[in-house]
């Protein structure tokens, strides 16, 4: 097994380039142990850890977007100043993962590339339309869309590609994050809901959910969004929306966490939630009561 | 009256615990160990057609390779020998061991290990109850007419056990009633769940013997098990068990201990093997899932008056610890309730899992969840409230159990009505939230136990005990307090060797809350022992009537002249060094019953047994079906704490455990086997899960304990989940009929779907 | 190929040869031979593997032990006095019986010292989400929350009872 450790986006890609499938990007390596059992496989595997890279680290603003490193941690996430001011919604779901000694190591991109469906911050980052800079060997460095890259399983990126940082777009917003989980703490979303808008008297606008825990990736609930656009947020509106992301966007999966049936349901009470919380209060989170 | 007994104490292995300095068998250092890895089936039911392990001998680093052809064949486990070391024919189960290696270094082990070539001729399983007892149904053991069992045991086919009770007439009962209740039920398989995953060393000695370093609940058990299983001489094995990361009836049976033994009797150097949480998980022994169905008839005024309960349970691929738990099922199934009819039974199945095991109360949180649930649906469909119908058929002093066995000491009521107090049982809720309660009874047990109590030249004093600490405190905790009180010093100054057979000190381990029952009687037999040497010698040195001297603070005092003193120091010099007390635990007889009512029990009689009660309050969200406990209070009747601190550590990880088994714990299985090894998917309460807990002891003594003393480890695991899925009900209306009472259950109890 | 790495743990620096495979927790058991830490699921999913990378909680046994060059480790074995007796939490947890087969406490007790060294006086419901990545199966975790919460008391009273005269001396040693 090789090990590097780039002080550079660019070293980064040569290695990347280099080792191609064999190439393990080292970040928060929660996920990472386990794929590097001893044997003759893990042998070939080269890891490049990518902590000293600054393009990667950090959380600042830049212009309109805040800029999250896709090294930042959830526990640096909860704790910055800035992004507890410029994306709450991120800071709630950071809030959410796992327990102490995950979020002191989890990191943004990791949580991105690992695909999965019942991310917290994925979830968030969606809500957001967040915006991914990758790098890549092959081309100039590109911005993708969140929900662009969220659309497919892990892997999601291609092999030589990096994810070097997301940017949130910053502009005042309220939101709210519901999950439910069958263990009070420390545990996946059965089903997480994120959500923010803008509200110009009790109207909505700019308004945005994203579902995990819902589909076989992260997902938008595009349907309840469009029917929400411009209606006045009540009870009976956010009821409605709730049915409409359940029935319209939710694509639930039942496996041996929870029924598909159950799932589309607390798709349904966690988006009226979400919507009910944002009437009330700037921003919120509640898991499990 | 004693001054250190029933007084609250710390335990002897805190601060070795609390520091990091405890050793645990993984923390132990070897000089040139090998590594051992055992290779699993990947199927979970298949004919082995060959199994090659040549290729894998001549492997890099390969010191041994250990299979059915060169161990030895003979079947073995309780009272169907249905099991052998390594299969000889079929595997039956996905993840049974069909192999070990030891090797140089753990890599090369594994590569030694998937070099052995087994030819399967893979089979449909049955993994489920139903599938196994199915007409025409594939059987789990093909050969099961030529099994040797015990005379008692129930089997055809699938069916490897049958319990069963009865009294009276049920149908009559049912005919008089003024309402008839049916209910049934899902049971869950469930992890023991502690935290250290098992591992263990072995070494050949020069002598012909074999030294075992492990962390098992029964090391004197396990030594003439394995002893007689390899054909060796007992008392050249020896087993020295270590700090134990908890154990809760998963390591009573031997696992990791067979493969090291095995490998290290095929080769010159120790073997040591450190299973993996995954690995450990292959091989649980867990909790018996299962099914019940009740059926109760009661007078309009609450009286019960018969009911029929059956249980079918899966035990996997071997009987395991079947029998125990079905036969303490059936005794739970109607109690601690005065029903003059009834007809109890339980059945044992085999499928294509992992082999069910004796886990925490193996039996009891089962049957109580079941028993506990319909009792709340007979008091309901009567419009009587469930604490009074349950205090108004609960035994009194002089009832009998459903086997016949005349009760005394009965604390049934007293448990109900302090929990049901302390819960606040009768005052308004807001909505959504409710309350419930659930009580049982448990036995105490007393095993063979032998101790000795050595005060030294140095005037230190130290426990020798067969009795391994498993994390209860039973050892750690109580052992010192008996010894303590009767030589007058502080129980921190008891130092304690515990669970080395190398001291031939006998005891027959933790399980059936036996330890402090058993084990301490040893030990406090074995310092009064010691305390009648001291005085003895005392009484000549200081020239001083024995009645005179009392003994304080490491010395002999004369009494009203406290400097008038010799130390025991002096008094171990005179007697050649070491006085020693030795002790063993008194043969108690079981209590009678009557035979005419039981089928294929065991044991049908409990000694010294207790009663306890738990209530809880719980807060419902109906929409998600998410549930929060806010509390917990579990009265238990521990006859004499001798330990109070002890005691309430049961009470609270007990009401944690049960919480667990309520709401969160499933062992799942796919079509082929178990899908959640791991701690990620199987969900182990948090701090965060678990409520405010309130233990209220409640001392009813009994005569065979000592001090009065009831067993306490295993009943307030039994009673949580009851009380939680009654509280449910009271909170909302409905609840599952299924452990664990996830959300998405509840959900779909709420909405009857 | 074996990597370089330099790792400051418990206040000792270790120079040493690591394959990247390997997890911290590998590296402080079986080559530091630091065996307090325990392995109880090598997950991350029962916490008692748990230490502090630079004052952070972090489970050892997910952490790459390469990742750890130039860090600052805290392990069990930090938590005596220089002669040997418990300090302040290990001390509670021995006081109010927050333990009893031991297995989970090393990692407990990280994790608590972590909560404490950024909270000092958490409320209960802090001390039990701070808890809620470390399993204990054994004590039902009410003693475990008291045992932290009789150290903060003791450690803020001791803070009070030496703020007033700080002496240079213990000031350089924290």
């Amino acid at each position: 097994m090789l090990y590097f450790e780039p002080n550079f986006v660019d070293e980064a890609l040569v290695l990347l380039d280099r080792f191609g499938p064999d190439a393990r990007v080292l970040a928060g390596g929660t996920r990472l142990r386990f794929a590097l059992h001893p044997g003759d496989e893990a042998e070939k595997i080269a890891l490049v850890n990518v902590k000293r890279i600054s393009d990667m680290r950090g959380i600042q603003r830049a212009g309109a977007f805040l800029r999250v490193g896709a090294l930042a941690t959830a526990a640096a996430l909860t704790a910055d100043e800035q992004a507890r001011t410029f994306a709450p919604l991120l800071v709630r779901a950071a809030e959410s993962l796992g327990a102490v000694q995950l979020r002191n190591v989890a990191t943004v991109g990791g949580n991105i590339c690992s695909g999965d469906p019942a991310s917290d911050l994925s979830a968030a980052l969606l809500a957001y339309d967040a915006r991914c800079e990758v790098a890549s060997s092959q081309e100039q460095s590109r911005i993708v869309a969140i929900e662009q890259l969220l659309s497919k399983r892990a892997p999601i990126l291609a092999s030589g590609e990096l994810l070097v940082a997301v940017e949130i777009p910053i502009g005042e917003h309220r939101c709210a994050y519901e999950k439910v989980m069958t263990r009070r703490a420390f545990e996946m979303a059965l089903v997480a809901v994120a959500a923010r808008c803008r509200l110009e008297g009790d109207t909505l606008n700019d308004v945005h959910i994203a579902l995990a825990g819902a589909g076989e990736t992260p997902l938008r609930a595009a349907g309840a969004e469009a029917w929400l656009r411009g209606r006045r947020l009540d009870e009976a509106t956010a009821t409605e929306a709730g049915r409409v992301a359940a029935v319209h966007d939710a694509k639930p999966v039942t496996d041996h966490r929870a029924g598909a049936e159950y799932r589309r349901h607390l798709v349904s009470v966690l988006t009226q939630r979400a919507l009910l919380s944002m009437s009330s209060s700037p921003t919120s989170a509640r898991s499990n009561l | 009256m004693s001054a250190i007994i029933g007084t609250a104490r710390t335990r002897a292995d805190a601060a070795a615990k609390a520091t990091g300095q405890a050793v645990y068998t993984a923390d132990l250092a070897f000089e040139r160990a090998a590594s051992g890895v055992v290779l699993r089936s990947p199927h979970p039911f298949a004919r082995i057609r060959a199994i090659d392990v040549a290729r894998a001998q001549g492997m890099p680093g390969v010191v041994a390779v250990v299979f059915s052809g060169n161990t030895p064949r003979k079947p073995f486990d309780f009272s169907i020998k249905d099991q052998h070391l390594f299969p000889q024919e079929y595997v039956r189960y996905k993840g049974e061991p069909v192999a070990a290696v030891a090797a140089e270094t753990e890599a090369q082990a594994h590569a030694a290990a998937a070099a052995i070539d087994v030819k399967y001729e893979a089979l449909e399983p049955v993994m489920t109850i139903d599938d196994a007892l199915r007409d025409g149904a594939q059987l789990v053991h093909p050969r099961w007419k030529a099994y040797e069992k015990s005379a008692t045991r129930f089997m055809r086919g699938n069916v490897c056990g049958r319990n069963r009770i009865r009294r009276g007439d049920v149908e009559k009962a049912f005919e008089r009633a003024h309402v008839v209740i049916d209910s049934s039920f899902e049971l869950s398989h469930g992890i023991p769940g502690y935290v250290e995953p098992r591992s263990a060393a072995a070494r050949k000695e020069p002598d012909g013997g074999l030294t075992v370093w492990c962390g098992s609940q029964s090391p004197y058990g396990n030594r003439e098990e394995l002893a007689e299983f390899f054909d060796l001489d007992v008392e050249r094995v020896r087993f020295v068990n270590q700090f134990v990361g908890g154990a809760f009836g998963g390591k009573i049976l031997m696992a990791v201990e067979w493969f090291v033994a095995a490998l290290a009797l095929n080769c010159e150097r120790t073997v040591r093997m450190i299973w993996s949480r995954h690995e450990d998980g292959l091989h649980v022994f867990p909790r018996h899932g299962g099914r019940a169905s009740f059926r109760t008839g009661a007078a309009q005024d609450g009286t019960l008056l018969g009911m029929r309960a059956s249980f079918a349970f899966d035990t996997g691929a071997y009987l395991g610890y079947g029998s125990g738990t079905a036969l303490i099922a059936t005794m739970l199934a109607s109690a601690p309730y005065r029903i003059p009819a009834l007809d109890l039974e339980a059945k044992l199945v085999y499928t294509h899992k992992q082999v069910a095991g004796p886990v925490r109360a193996p039996g009891g949180p089962e049957a109580t969840y079941c028993k506990e649930l319909h009792i709340d649906e007979v008091a309901r469909a009567l419009s009587v409230d469930p604490l009074e119908l349950r205090l108004k058929n609960a035994w009194v002093d002089g009832d009998e159990s459903p086997t016949g066995q005349k009760l005394t000491s009965v604390s049934a009521r007293e448990t109900l009505q302090k929990s049901a107090a302390a819960i606040g049982w009768g005052e308004k809720l807001p909505p959504n939230r409710g309350r419930g309660l659930s009580c049982s009874w448990w036995f105490s047990s007393c095993g063979r136990s032998e101790a000795k109590v050595e005060v030294r030249s140095d005037g230190s004093v130290h426990v020798v005990s067969g009795n391994p600490e498993i994390g209860t405190g039973s050892a750690a905790g109580a052992l010192p307090i008996l010894v303590a009180d009767h030589l007058g010093i502080d129980p921190s100054q008891v130092r304690l060797t515990l669970a080395d057979t190398a001291t031939r000190t006998y005891d027959g381990g933790v399980h059936g809350s036996t330890a402090t029952f058993s084990a301490g009687q040893a030990v406090e037999a074995a310092a009064l022992d010691v305390r009648r040497q001291l005085l003895a010698s005392a009484e000549e040195s200081l020239e001083a009537r024995v009645d005179d001297i009392e003994l304080s603070g490491g010395f002999a005092r004369v009494r009203g002249f406290p400097d008038h003193a010799v130390a025991f120091a002096n008094l171990a010099e005179a007697a050649g060094g070491t006085i020693t007390g030795e002790g063993g635990a008194r043969e108690i007889e079981d209590p009678e019953f009557d035979p005419e009512l039981v089928q294929s029990h065991d044991f049908a009689a409990w000694m010294a047994p207790s009663f306890t009660t738990s209530a809880a309050e719980v807060d419902v969200d109906p929409q998600t079906g998410c549930v929060k406990v806010l509390k917990i209070v579990t009265a238990q009747d521990a006859g004499f704490a001798i330990n109070p601190t002890g005691v309430v550590g049961q009470i609270e990880g007990g009401a944690v455990q049960g919480l667990g088994y309520g709401l969160t714990e499933e062992l799942q299985f796919d079509e082929s086997g178990i899908v959640n090894t791991g701690l990620k998917d199987y969900l182990l309460p948090t701090a965060v899960d678990a409520p405010a807990i309130e233990a209220i002891i409640v001392e009813s003594p009994s005569s065979e304990g000592p001090h009065g003393m009831k067993g306490v480890g295993e009943p307030p695991v039994t009673t949580p989940a009851g009380a939680i899925g009654n509280a449910i009900r009271d909170a909302v209306g409905a609840v599952p009929h299924k452990t664990p009472m996830t959300p998405e259950r509840v959900w779909r109890a709420i909405n009857a779907i | 190929m074996m990597q370089p790495v330099n790792l400051m743990v418990n206040g000792t620096p270790y120079e040493l040869l690591v394959h990247p495979s390997r997890s911290l927790l590998q590296v402080l058991r079986d080559d530091l031979h630091l065996t307090g830490t325990k392995e109880g699921c090598g997950t991350g999913y029962c916490g008692a593997c748990t230490v502090l990378v630079e004052d952070a909680a972090v489970n050892a046994c997910l952490y790459f032990a390469v990742d750890a060059d130039h860090r600052h480790v805290r392990t069990i074995e930090a938590m005596r006095a220089p002669d040997g007796s418990p300090q302040a939490l290990p001390a509670a947890f021995i006081e109010c019986s927050g333990l009893q087969c031991g297995y989970c406490t090393p990692g407990m007790i990280m994790s608590a010292a972590a909560l404490l060294a950024s909270d000092p006086s958490p409320a209960e419901d802090d001390v039990r989400s701070a808890l809620s990545g470390n399993i204990c199966r054994c004590t039902g975790y009410q003693s475990i929350v008291a045992s932290v919460m009789l150290a903060a008391a003791r450690m803020a009273q001791h803070e009070r009872q030496t703020q007033p005269e700080p002496s240079p001396r213990s000031r350089s040693r924290a």
